[in-house]
């Protein structure tokens, strides 16, 4: 039986577990705080599922995980995209087992129970001779207690009760309007393949990795080496090295999210989106995208977009926002997470520039990309590190001692590859966990 | 156009050895220098449309060149150490032969050990490969990798496949 935890009074002294500058490593492998996460954070908070360009026209459906569990996202024929627990609601069967597709309904092979694309249960072989002792409107689809989304970002939540998800995106809203904002429509599209991949690390390592800045060095350095060695002159030009990875910040955006902000940087070296693309997309697709910018935000504002580029964010506790891509997390067990990374396609941008952001995302990420296959071999010996146990705290102070302020958007930020990121990931965790935040 | 089908096979195997040994100069040198020269493992299908849709690797000559250098560099630390590799092709059939081209299918499955991991990798799939006959020797033009697991949670891909 699996015990609500929910229910039960927490035998975890999270208090003891993680102070300000450092955690304990018990809480990436244990098993009975893995299983109090599952109830605390994944079966009650916003989790990340999807974006509704992925379920565009009526019938599209798409598999997915909340936790443990088994969900499909659908969009019905009446439009109106739900969730679905997948499972049927006779005897308990996996209801669909293909990963996406389109489909007027879900047919349960073992006793043949349908549902219609709306959820609602359809046919019922020989349901006559069930008498009286079936109440057909007991038998519809489970869909989720709560589902909201944020332009087009789909959030799902098995809690009935809890914040909206407005008020717990809070300032992390800014990072998914500039992730769309390099769209010239505003919006994106996310249904042009993903990368699925397994790592043998704990999912809390996934996202302290995703809003960390000083890693990039050390962790990257092969793709340092190739920019220094064979990237053209005017990359060179630039420089590299602390100088210009002390210009990122750490934002803590507040309920867990934190962005590693590029802003200060980009407008430092005078970076444009556009002139990232330079030699990879003709000169004629980059003069279309612009004017598609500019006529649609206006001049001033089109050239901050491109200056300022795309976001990169942390939305606790399994989005992450990063240039072209969006990607999420599903925890499998202490010791195993899937993470899956989709190209976001720019609606209304010229064809080359999107084939081009495929490209970016095909040499950086994936499980051959030049920077994701060193992350994901990181996470792996970050975890097996921990079968050391002589001494297990995990050091998070980078940045205690120096400036801290708070920008015009109420944002805390700090400076110099700090881990401030990380240390709200860990602060808002124990909030969580212990119940102080719902 | 003639072709010899032992030599064929003899390259194929050729080209295997060399990528289970990371002979990385060695293997790159049978790759046809031509714009159009192609690394491909598709994501998620085997039908892959490049132009709307994600590849696990979309190399050209350049970017190809790039990857390893990459693994060379010593700071790439998935292959460091580099990953032990054996792979056995089967089932070799010439497809087609058209336009200067010979087009090559095979099944493959290849072990991969790494060192910090007690149990082996599997990875299987189908090769196609587009071979340019120069001389009594062949330039690769196309290798297309079709993974059985490319729609999956997978671990990193980083030896030669």
């Amino acid at each position: 039986m699996v015990a609500n935890l929910s229910q039960e009074k927490s035998t975890i002294d999270y208090d003891a577990l993680i102070k300000e500058d450092r955690i304990h490593s018990s809480l990436y492998y244990d098993e009975a705080i893995f299983r109090e996460e599952l109830e605390q954070i994944w079966y009650k908070q916003w989790v990340f599922i999807g974006h509704d360009s992925e379920v565009p026209n009526r019938g599209d459906f798409r598999l997915g995980m909340i936790g443990r569990q088994p969900i499909i996202i659908c969009r019905g024929d009446d439009d109106k995209i739900r969730v679905f627990m997948n499972r049927c609601r006779h005897r308990g069967m996996t209801l669909c087992q293909l990963k996406k597709g389109n489909s007027g309904g879900f047919v349960c092979p073992y006793h043949g129970w349908t549902y219609k694309n709306t959820g609602e249960v359809n046919k019922i072989p020989l349901e006559e001779t069930y008498g009286n002792v079936l109440d057909r409107s007991s038998v519809n689809l489970v869909e989720v207690s709560r589902l909201d989304s944020y332009r087009g970002f789909l959030f799902a939540s098995l809690s009935a009760e809890g914040r909206p998800l407005m008020d717990n995106l809070g300032l992390a809203r800014d990072n998914i309007d500039r992730f769309c904002a390099m769209s010239p429509t505003g919006e994106i599209t996310l249904n042009h393949g993903v990368y699925r991949m397994t790592i043998r690390a704990n999912w809390k390592m996934w996202i302290e990795n995703s809003a960390d800045g000083y890693h990039v060095m050390s962790t990257h350095g092969s793709n340092m080496y190739l920019d220094a060695m064979f990237g053209d002159k005017k990359d060179k030009a630039k420089g590299g090295g602390a100088g210009l990875f002390d210009a990122l910040t750490a934002r803590d955006l507040g309920n867990g999210h934190a962005e590693l902000d590029m802003r200060p940087m980009r407008r430092k070296m005078g970076m444009k989106a556009t002139g990232e693309w330079d030699g990879k997309v003709d000169e004629k697709a980059i003069m279309d995208y612009r004017k598609s910018m500019a006529d649609f935000y206006g001049k001033e504002r089109s050239e901050q977009i491109l200056v300022d580029g795309p976001a990169h964010a942390i939305i606790f506790p399994n989005l992450f926002i990063i240039l072209q891509e969006l990607r999420w997390s599903v925890p499998v067990s202490p010791d195993e997470t899937y993470i899956y990374y989709a190209p976001a396609l720019l609606k209304g941008a010229p064809d080359a520039i999107n084939t081009m952001r495929l490209r970016e995302d095909e040499g950086a990420y994936g499980p051959a990309g030049f920077q994701l296959a060193d992350d994901i071999e990181v996470w792996q010996r970050n975890y097996s590190g921990l079968d050391a146990r002589m001494n297990e705290w995990i050091l998070m102070s980078r940045g205690m001692g120096n400036e801290t302020w708070v920008d015009d958007e109420g944002a805390t930020v700090e400076g110099h590859l700090s881990e401030l990121n990380q240390r709200t990931q860990w602060a808002h965790y124990k909030d969580v966990m212990t119940g102080k935040y719902s | 156009m003639a072709v010899n089908y032992r030599e064929v096979e003899q390259f194929l195997f050729r080209e295997a050895r060399l990528a289970d040994e990371n002979a990385y100069d060695d293997w790159y040198a049978l790759w046809d220098d031509h714009p159009e020269t192609l690394y491909w493992v598709p994501c998620n299908h085997d039908d892959v449309d490049p132009e709307r849709e994600l590849s696990i690797i979309y190399d050209n000559m350049s970017r190809l060149n790039l990857r390893l250098k990459r693994v060379q560099s010593g700071m790439a630390w998935t292959q460091e150490p580099k990953s032990r590799v054996r792979r056995i092709l089967g089932n070799i059939e010439i497809v087609e032969t058209a336009g200067g081209m010979i087009e090559v299918g095979a099944n493959f499955q290849a072990t991969e050990i790494r060192v910090n991991v007690n149990t082996p990798f599997f990875w299987h799939g189908r090769y196609v490969y587009h071979l340019r006959p120069q001389g009594s020797d062949y330039k690769i033009r196309l290798k297309k990798v079709l993974l059985l697991n490319n729609d999956q949670e997978m671990t990193q891909l980083t030896f030669l496949v």
